[in-house]
């Protein structure tokens, strides 16, 4: 028995001391922790970053999980006091973070190392800013927009002019019509135009309210303006568009035959339109590569109405790096989150993607970087690989179409503004349940009431006022 | 003395021995319900320090959170008519299979192989079995001329098509059963039949008063399970469509992890709890009326 608590003991103390080992050999090290996304192509970037900073010892985490996931556990260690030095973070939610205190302030950097915002796309740069504080709380990486892609063929088959897009909604809504198919059973085999999020498109509503001339949020985002008129005018343009399929059961029924990769409605036909985003480019290149589309920006109507004149608008989301609050190493973050979105960084990691790509025998298209040098190398990648013409000359619109694109208000109510526009008012005024006025009010009051807390919330601790 | 010694030595290994078991359970168990409970109190966003605010996060739970209601009507929804019918149905199908018959293994393992599949995997199987257009269900159904509902994209058949779904893994309610059947003693019976009892008679007054302790054990497992659903709504229709599978842990979750109200979170958390132990109180409470113990 005596012999068997020594050995406890001995085995407690041998843990202990492997704990305080370690913890007094990593505070020797300059290290850095990054909690990032994992992968081949990301890999080699950071092995890059590492050879080109000897004197930093990267220690990169990979984020696994969906959305959820990932938030949740940099949550908690943030919450925990052991956050990591540099984490990746959806853009959109950077206010978020910012609103709760989670992130590290960025412009005292700036100065430091030469930074401008006109070194990146601007409205990047601008949704990694707080509203509130003004602050800069991350540096952008990636973008990406929304565009009209178009099935040239099925065009053709049913007698629309299959090289011009239709420009009005009246024209939208009729050639939806005219695409829209039912077999005998009334059964939709193919939706016209999608212009719903999760029902073809991506992304839609929000840049459809912009190009009717709504707005989703004042400016300093102390207020909700969902149920502005010309968001409400949209929501019932796009109940319309949905009706012509029967109602959203039946394209939501539709939806559940879809597949994906070579057998993603677009590529088989069961989408005759759609707006969605720059990633189908690639997706063309890689799993319909015969297939005869065309694209056109997304055009803005309250300009069109007014003066006849075509300005193409679009929307990007995409992703920043930050340093979280209390993380230990900022300076050497910095330096990090700098140069992985600077012209360096990016380019090691196209270079790693396009190796990737080649080794694993597929097409490459660039994505968009929010670093603006960095896209004129990508479409010089690009002129070299052995994509169509079509797949070359629509990646190049979408890297024109950044001068013109606007991104999601950014609140810490912004997640919940999101679910209730798109995962609830939206739906409601599909599922005709509520007019669109209604349920934009409805939707608007709920979110302003969140926000209306946060605000209260945040003055009392910052003692600043906005209102 | 050396005996006395000989024990405390004896007490001090055991404690060691157990340690890593009281350890995980009060840091990972009870100390989260404590603290749970007393964020309940206060305004708490994870990173910010809390704030207590007294009854704040239980007004506004009950006057100024539609959903709150939605959920929760939601989940009593699958509660009423999930559980019984999940043990009506087990019971059922535990009663054929409980018959002397060729094969019948093979039959016991089909019915329970469902309740081994991983609930993501089911999830995603029943999307494809509940799609109105290529779904399995529909079909059937369109062979008797019958033009199925929407399931999913419906706000009416959402939860239903969810109930549907439960029916499938009664298997593991299904072998419980099976075990009961063959606690009740053949001689019951046999004093039945010489009584001249029907095959009803004998379910009603010998089967099913000594199944009644498994039938009340399943009861309470069953609704407290529900109560707690989650898994099927965030994969397959993310609390739609217009929040009809918007269950209570979903609303919660989203609170907790989407919008960093962890204060809210935890008292929609212990409200549940609330809730839960008066429906067990409840069953406890019924229980004499209708269930048997053979000891008694």
């Amino acid at each position: 028995m005596k012999s068997y608590m020594r050995i406890l003991i001995l085995g407690v103390l041998f843990v202990f001391s492997l704990v305080s080992f370690s913890i007094v050999s990593s505070a020797a090290k300059k290290t850095l922790e990054v909690w990032a996304p994992g992968g081949k192509i990301w890999e080699d970037t950071y092995q890059e970053f590492q050879r080109t900073h000897p004197d930093i010892e990267l220690k990169f985490v990979p984020l696994t999980g969906g959305f959820d996931e990932r938030k949740q556990k940099l949550l908690s260690a943030v919450a925990g006091g052991v956050p990591p030095d540099v984490m990746w973070v959806d853009r959109f939610e950077v206010s978020q973070w910012a609103a709760f205190d989670a992130l590290t302030p960025l412009n005292k950097y700036i100065p430091k190392y030469k930074l401008s915002p006109s070194q990146y796309i601007r409205q990047t740069w601008d949704e990694a800013i707080f509203p509130w504080d003004n602050q800069l709380y991350a540096l952008p990486w990636q973008t990406d927009n929304r565009i009209i892609f178009w099935n040239k063929d099925i065009f053709k088959e049913v007698g629309v002019n299959p090289d011009k897009f239709p420009i009005t909604w009246e024209e939208q809504l009729e050639v939806n019509k005219k695409l829209t198919k039912f077999d005998d059973k009334g059964n939709v085999t193919r939706i016209g135009f999608a212009v719903v999020e999760g029902l073809g498109a991506n992304g839609s509503e929000w840049v459809l309210g912009w190009a009717n001339g709504g707005e989703y949020m004042t400016a300093r985002s102390t207020k909700v303006t969902l149920n502005h008129p010309k968001l409400v005018e949209t929501l019932d343009w796009l109940v319309k568009m949905t009706d012509v399929s029967g109602g959203v059961e039946k394209a939501a029924a539709f939806k559940g035959t879809w597949g994906i990769e070579v057998q993603a409605p677009f590529f088989v036909g069961k989408i005759a339109a759609m707006i969605n985003g720059n990633w189908t480019f690639e997706n063309i290149a890689r799993y319909a590569p015969n297939l005869n589309f065309g694209v056109s920006p997304i055009y803005r109507r309250d300009v069109y109405l007014k003066e006849k004149k075509l300005v193409p608008i679009t929307f990007s989301g995409g992703h920043a790096f930050a340093i979280p609050k209390g993380a230990k190493n900022p300076e050497d973050a910095f330096e990090f989150i700098r140069w992985i979105t600077g012209i360096n960084g990016t380019r090691a990691y196209r270079n790693a993607s396009i190796a990737f790509s080649k080794s694993m025998n597929r097409p490459w298209a660039p994505i968009i970087f929010a670093y603006q040098a960095a896209n004129k190398e990508s479409l010089e990648a690009l002129a070299e690989q052995p994509v169509t013409q079509a797949i070359k000359d629509g990646v190049k619109l979408s890297f024109d179409l950044m001068a013109y694109t606007r991104f999601r208000d950014r609140s810490p109510a912004a997640l919940l503004m999101q679910r209730e526009f798109l995962g609830h008012a939206r739906d409601e005024a599909l599922y005709h349940k509520k007019t669109p006025k209604q349920a934009l009010d409805d939707a608007t009051r709920t979110i302003q009431a969140e926000l209306d807390r946060l605000l209260d919330e945040w003055e009392k601790r910052t003692g600043k006022k906005l209102r | 003395m050396t005996k006395f010694k000989r024990n405390k030595e004896e007490i001090i290994t055991a404690y060691i021995i157990i340690l890593p078991w009281l350890l995980g359970l009060s840091i990972f168990i009870v100390g989260p319900i404590i603290s749970s409970l007393m964020f309940s109190f206060m305004d708490y966003s994870i990173v910010l320090p809390p704030k207590f605010i007294g009854l704040g996060n239980y007004k506004r739970m009950f006057l100024n959170d539609p959903l709150f209601w939605k959920s929760l009507y939601n989940t009593l929804y699958m509660t009423v008519i999930g559980v019984p019918l999940n043990i009506v149905l087990a019971l059922s199908v535990a009663l054929l299979l409980n018959q002397k018959l060729k094969g019948e293994a093979l039959f016991r393992t089909i019915f329970y192989l469902p309740s081994v599949v991983p609930q993501v995997a089911i999830s995603l199987l029943w999307m494809w079995i509940l799609n109105p257009q290529v779904g399995l269900i529909n079909y059937l159904l369109s062979l008797f001329g019958i033009k199925g509902p929407m399931w999913l994209a419906s706000e009416q058949w959402a939860k239903p098509a969810f109930i549907i779904m439960g029916l499938w893994g009664i298997g593991g309610n299904m072998v419980i059963f099976l075990a009961g059947l063959q606690n009740v003693p053949q001689h019951l019976y046999d004093a039945a039949i010489v009584d001249g009892a029907n095959i009803w008679q004998r379910f009603r007054y010998v089967t099913f008063p000594m199944l009644s302790p498994t039938i009340f054990f399943l009861l309470v497992m069953g609704i407290i399970g529900t109560l707690q659903i989650f898994t099927q709504a965030y994969i397959m229709t993310a609390g739609g469509p217009m929040d009809a599978t918007l269950f209570y842990v979903y609303h919660l979750f989203n609170k907790a992890f989407r919008d960093f109200h962890m204060g809210y979170a935890s008292a929609m958390a212990w409200f549940l709890f609330i809730i839960i132990f008066i429906a067990t109180i409840i069953n406890l409470k019924l229980a004499p009326k209708w269930v048997y113990y053979e000891s008694e």
